[in-house]
């Protein structure tokens, strides 16, 4: 089996967060760490970490992989990455579909990656390497993109459908990322969503998002938005219970509105098992 | 147009000032809205709103002095001088000290190095790796004849830091939110500071001359007995067993402190 199936909703662990969690125990039912976070020496991230990791189950999510970059491998980042994972025993570890820079440099941001036969199998080599160092499969996130290049093979969809399969890694379904990029690039969410492989999707992304005229810019600083829920619930049907979470990252708001968020999860994937269980099975 | 070329071109359009149109017209006309130019601008503009977060979020107090134009220009001229090589955002301002006290027009400026020097202190110490501290009583437990021979290990988190005192004043003025603060009003008077980690918290002090003098031995790797004679030979009018005394409770202190990690006698 390659997916957990079993159910959860969690929140991104982020340390302004850190005194209502520590302070009594909450209705979450994993976090999701940002591991470049942790990926210190010492002092009060780890040792929050450690205290956090002891009360609830966690994930790892990293930004700097950059898998689909043409540099080497950078094997000091993957060594660190693989002594946090063996401190945290994390139920998954992800990063996303994207380069973060080239020629020894880093732009720290999740660069968008030219959907070509030629990335795809750089990139299919790439994740191989990683998992056989790590010693577990990864799963990738799609990314919200903002700009793409011409020439394009394949959609972002089929791309990472034959990355998950080649590579035998798995994915983290990014929700309001499709919505974003969706928005920038005009192509259907759903049709995206029908293009990737139930076996293959691990976990479940919602965030908020900012809305221009011409675009939407994926900033992690407001609530999930009402399209983005209705993408859950339909993603909740095609793909079943996979562990799913809300992120928050800017303009935080009290613990108790993202706990209320996780609320309105939970209802909608409720609603959506209880609509399963009165559809009739197929003939 | 290979993988490797487009990744190329992509990253230098993103890190020069203006994108090349010649670049942008291979990327995809947006499906709304007219201009390339405002997409592509999301990963331009966005990489120096980012790169200017992780310093204010190292630097807060050198922002506020500087006031966000000036420090937005640091940051601007950081970016093109020493663009990131790190995995990990939180290392990326750790050369800022270093650049600012070699680049003008901030090279010659005592207060504003020795600020951005204290809060990198601050910053490294918060997440530098943890160590056991030895207790007090480990001292006492050393033979007299060793004493003069005894060296120490400091905790991974402890920085000496050299920066005006006015440096220091600014940066307690910023956390108890004093607006008005006035460099000025404490001249040019230079100190060590002592940045450590106790348990979890970030602490710092202002060390006195001789106390600064004789930690920076031991730092160094000195002898207690070398200590000792560093200390005498700066004071040379004073009793050698006051000096030795007060080399002792700075010994003490630093133990109590928690900034001793090991002690041993050194063997020639």
């Amino acid at each position: 089996m390659l997916i957990d199936r079993a159910q959860g909703f969690g929140l991104g662990l982020r340390a302004v967060y850190y005194p209502e969690i520590l302070g009594a125990p909450q209705p979450v039912d994993w976090f999701e760490i940002l591991s470049e976070n942790y990926m210190v020496p010492g002092g009060r991230p780890l040792a929050m970490l450690d205290r956090i990791r002891a009360d609830y189950p966690l994930r790892m999510h990293g930004v700097s992989l950059s898998i689909a970059s043409t540099d080497p491998l950078d094997f000091d980042y993957l060594r660190a990455l693989k002594n946090l994972a063996a401190r945290v025993e994390p139920e998954l570890v992800s990063d996303h579909l994207a380069w973060t820079g080239v020629k020894g440099f880093n732009l720290h941001d999740l660069l968008p990656v030219p959907l070509t036969s030629e990335a795809l199998d750089h990139c299919v080599a790439r994740v191989a390497r990683v998992q056989e160092f790590l010693g577990r499969r990864i799963a990738l996130e799609n990314p919200s993109t903002y700009v793409a290049f011409a020439g394009a093979e394949l959609s972002e969809a089929e791309f990472l459908s034959e990355l998950a399969a080649r590579a035998d890694c798995l994915l983290l379904l990014d929700v309001n990322n499709v919505f974003v990029s969706s928005f920038n690039h005009g192509f259907d969410a759903e049709k995206y969503f029908g293009a990737l492989p139930k076996d293959r999707v691990a976990q479940i992304h919602l965030a908020g998002h900012t809305s221009l005229e011409t675009h939407k810019i994926d900033t992690h600083d407001q609530p999930v938005c009402d399209e983005v829920w209705s993408l859950f619930a339909h993603v909740r049907k095609k793909f079943g219970a996979i562990p799913a979470m809300i992120e928050r990252d800017d303009a935080f708001p009290p613990f108790a509105d993202l706990l209320a968020e996780l609320d309105h999860m939970r209802d909608i994937a409720a609603r959506v098992e209880r609509v399963e269980h009165l559809e009739p099975e197929p003939a | 147009m290979n993988l490797a070329q487009i990744q190329a071109l992509f990253q230098a359009n993103v890190l020069a000032e203006t994108p090349d149109s010649v670049f942008l017209a291979r990327l995809n006309p947006p499906t709304r809205g007219k201009n390339i130019e405002e997409r592509f601008a999301v990963y331009h503009d966005g990489f120096r709103l980012r790169m200017a977060e992780f310093l204010s979020h190292d630097y807060p107090v050198l922002r506020e002095a500087l006031g966000d134009e000036v420090f937005g220009a640091i940051v601007e001229t950081y970016i093109e001088a020493r663009p990131s090589r790190h995995r990990n955002a939180r290392w990326f301002g750790a050369g800022l000290p270093e650049f600012l006290s070699q680049t003008p027009p901030f090279a010659g400026d005592g207060f504003i190095c020795g600020l951005a020097a204290l809060e990198e202190a601050l910053a490294r110490s918060f997440d530098a790796a943890d160590a056991a501290t030895l207790p007090v009583d480990r001292l006492g437990a050393a033979p007299p004849e060793d004493w003069p021979r005894l060296c120490f290990g400091f905790h991974p988190t402890v920085v000496l830091v050299d920066a005006p005192v006015a440096a220091l004043r600014c940066y307690e003025a910023a956390q108890a939110e004093i607006a008005d603060f006035n460099p000025a009003a404490f001249g040019d008077a230079q100190g060590v500071i002592l940045v450590w980690r106790d348990g979890l918290e970030v602490r710092y002090r202002l060390l006195a001359e001789l106390e600064a003098m004789a930690l920076r031995e031991a730092f160094g790797g000195k002898p207690f007995g070398d200590i000792c004679a560093a200390l005498a030979f700066s004071r040379p009018g004073e009793g050698e067993a006051d000096l030795a005394a007060m080399a002792a409770q700075f010994l003490a202190n630093w133990f109590s402190d928690g900034l001793i990690v090991a002690a041993a006698a050194h063997r020639e």
